[in-house]
């Protein structure tokens, strides 16, 4: 499993196409709200927290499936579904090349988040980071299930957010609720429900994924 | 029964449907340990899908396939025992041979870490072994593949159309590998279009034809008039 | 072959249910018209709850279905729990639109307003559009073998809101009326209550007909493909 996180890994750092769509698909997402909501400073920084989320889950939505998707076009899935490994591990390797390339996009983004909205970052990294994380963790896993459904359809990877975003809705609720405590400086503990919803949700979907994967691979 | 009576293959009533067409219809086939089995059979007849199956690429759409005893899907264990060469390569176009090898090493387990190394020497790939792949030609792409396929030294070869395309060099290069992997024990299992050639190195010949078995020529080694003889037969049915 | 469980379930709702829903439907429309009493804090535009509670039911039997019968379609790879699956995913749409509908009428005359994000709305809003997610993955991944596969997958999780819907109201404060099972504001007089009811097991019988006629539709329609196909 490890082989195959790195292998994948290793040729996304040599091609760089994920992460840069990842990253310029997520800044024109805020660029659009700065202009379409036509927001004053005191808006933006309320609405800070939802125009990050959504800029994340647009952006994760359409270049997640990638990893998945070209290993199926070079007919690579076939080698790893014939491999002396569970199923379920071939899930969750995708599933962590998902979430660090995520990861790598978050951070860049960020920075350009938090000019854009005269947010202040710094001083709560740690519990946003963990928040970020758990949120990720819940995208990447409900993506990397349907990314191979998503394309065998006639839209391929675009039907992806037709499916992903609809159930993706109660982690954007509470990954956006609890940002929103987070940055107001709430420490971990005293997020309560959201954060409950959050970790359940990722449990779910990682579990899910984890055993339903081997319908989904297998022909 | 003792594990090594246990047959390779052994595939009951095995179906397959892709949406209304019925590709298999009904295949029962017993390999026993140690064989070399060439499929033989027009375009269509069901070889590719069938081999699909035993290497457990496709699930059957009723029917049972066992491995060695075992049922398909198998346990990690039972899939390490499997080599397969596909219509796909099964190789990464951007990481050079050298990579994929070494990936496929370590997704197998095998711990010898010369395996790569030695294997790209014998197949002759070690002047393009850093190159990436998709700069290959074909007959590269195929020895590399099987390369791949006996990097963990399986026990059962599948092999589909393994000989199409290839230059007489690369051809006759697989054809003595495959003998030397026969004379070790292993099980081989190929479809091809070509009955001389094939029989070369099968001992056993089965013919298909509209996705069932036409004609299996058993346990004695067929010869290339039997061979053609009910190849003629078996493909004439309307 | 041995005949699976839909099929058999489809044969008898055919003949069954066409008679029951025929039968209770008018009766039904009747006494919501006609015999029960205005409810003394809505007044009339409390009369929708009749359809609208039954629909609710109907679609959550509908998803739940879907949901169970995807899970059978992936253990037996039976097409029938595939075509099964998806019938039922068809009424769930339906009755789940219904309920949409009716909820924003009514809300319109006691609220004032089409649609609000009250917890209750928005989390079966979620329900019907990750089913109409697989609605859209059905017809464009049509030409796709892998396609009942992944859709099972999706309905399976779909399911999954159900309980999410259901406990919405509690976790969350809503603005929706609690009329089942709620102590303080609950239903006094016993014509509502058998009016509710038979709404209930009207609308449910016209929700397993449709099912039973959609899921025999796709059955045929895969039967013919196949013959279409083997022709020489």
């Amino acid at each position: 499993m490890g082989a195959i996180v790195w292998k994948d890994l290793l040729s996304e750092l040599r091609s760089r196409d994920t992460v840069m769509s990842l990253f310029v698909l997520g800044v024109l997402v805020l660029v659009i709200f700065q202009f379409a909501l036509n927001l004053t400073p005191t808006e933006t920084r309320r609405l800070a927290p939802g125009m990050l989320w959504t800029a994340i889950v647009i952006s994760s939505s359409l270049a997640i499936g990638r990893t998945l998707i070209s290993e199926r076009e070079a007919g690579c899935l076939g080698a790893l579904v014939i491999a002396p490994i569970d199923r379920g591990s071939i899930f969750i390797a995708k599933l962590v090349v998902n979430l660090v390339l995520l990861s790598v996009f978050e951070i860049t983004l960020l920075p350009v988040f938090a000019l854009m909205s005269d947010v202040s970052i710094l001083a709560v990294w740690p519990q946003l980071a963990v928040v970020m994380f758990a949120g990720t963790l819940g995208l990447a896993a409900v993506g990397t299930l349907f990314a191979l459904a998503a394309a065998g359809t006639r839209a391929r990877e675009t039907m992806l957010p037709l499916i992903a975003l609809p159930l993706e809705i109660p982690l954007v609720l509470a990954a956006v609720q609890c940002t929103e405590a987070v940055l107001a400086g709430a420490s971990l503990t005293a997020l309560g429900a959201w954060a409950n919803l959050l970790f359940a949700f990722d449990a779910l979907f990682v579990a899910v994924g984890w055993l339903a994967f081997e319908f989904v691979a297998v022909e | 029964m003792t594990t090594s009576e246990l047959p390779a293959v052994s595939a009951a009533a095995v179906r397959r449907r892709f949406g209304p067409l019925e590709a298999l219809k009904g295949v029962d086939m017993v390999v026993p340990p140690g064989t070399s089995l060439a499929l033989f059979g027009s375009n269509g007849a069901g070889k590719t899908t069938l081999l699909r199956v035993l290497a457990g690429l496709l699930r059957p759409t009723t029917g049972t396939v066992e491995l060695f005893g075992a049922p398909l899907p198998g346990s990690p264990q039972l899939r390490r025992r499997v080599g397969v060469v596909a219509h796909e390569s099964f190789l990464y176009p951007d990481l050079s041979a050298a990579e994929n090898l070494r990936y496929y090493a370590r997704l197998y387990g095998v711990s010898d870490e010369n395996r790569p190394s030695e294997l790209l020497a014998s197949f002759g790939l070690e002047a393009v072994a850093l190159r990436p792949v998709r700069t290959y030609s074909r007959g590269m792409l195929q020895r590399l593949s099987l390369a791949r396929a006996i990097l963990h030294r399986p026990d059962l070869l599948l092999l589909d159309e393994p000989f199409a395309g290839l230059d007489p060099a690369v051809s006759a290069l697989l054809e003595r590998t495959l003998h030397a992997l026969h004379g070790a024990g292993v099980t081989i299992v190929f479809s091809s279009h070509d009955l001389e050639g094939g029989l070369r190195i099968a001992q056993r010949a089965v013919i298909m034809y509209g996705g069932r078995i036409a004609w299996d020529s058993g346990a004695a080694r067929p010869s290339l008039e039997e061979a053609r003889d009910a190849y003629e037969r078996t493909s004439v049915r309307i | 072959m041995t005949q699976r469980l839909p099929v058999t379930i489809e044969k008898w709702s055919l003949w069954l249910f066409p008679a029951a829903a025929t039968l209770l439907i008018p009766i039904a429309i009747l006494g919501v018209f006609f015999w029960v009493p205005t409810d003394a804090g809505l007044g009339l535009s409390q009369r929708i709850f009749y359809f609208h509670v039954p629909c609710a039911m109907a679609s959550f039997a509908s998803y739940a279905a879907a949901g169970l019968c995807g899970i059978a379609y992936l253990r037996s790879s039976a097409s029938e729990w595939d075509h099964a699956s998806n019938a039922a995913v068809g009424t769930g749409m339906l009755f789940g639109s219904l309920v949409l509908i009716t909820g924003s009428i009514w809300a319109r005359t006691a609220w004032g307003t089409w649609w609000t994000w009250d917890a209750r709305l928005t989390t079966f809003l979620i329900l019907w559009l990750v089913f109409a997610s697989y609605t859209i993955l059905r017809a464009l991944g049509r030409g796709n073998d892998m396609t009942p596969r992944y859709a099972a997958v999706l309905a399976i999780v779909g399911a999954m809101n159900i309980p999410l819907v259901m406990v919405a109201t509690k976790l969350w404060r809503t603005i929706h009326p609690q009329v089942i099972g709620n102590p303080k504001g609950g239903i006094d007089d016993p014509r509502m209550l058998a009016t509710l009811g038979l709404g209930m097991v009207a609308i449910l019988s016209l929700c397993v007909w449709f099912w039973a006629l959609r899921s025999r539709i796709l059955r045929v329609e895969e039967k013919l493909a196949v013959l279409e196909t083997s022709r020489p």
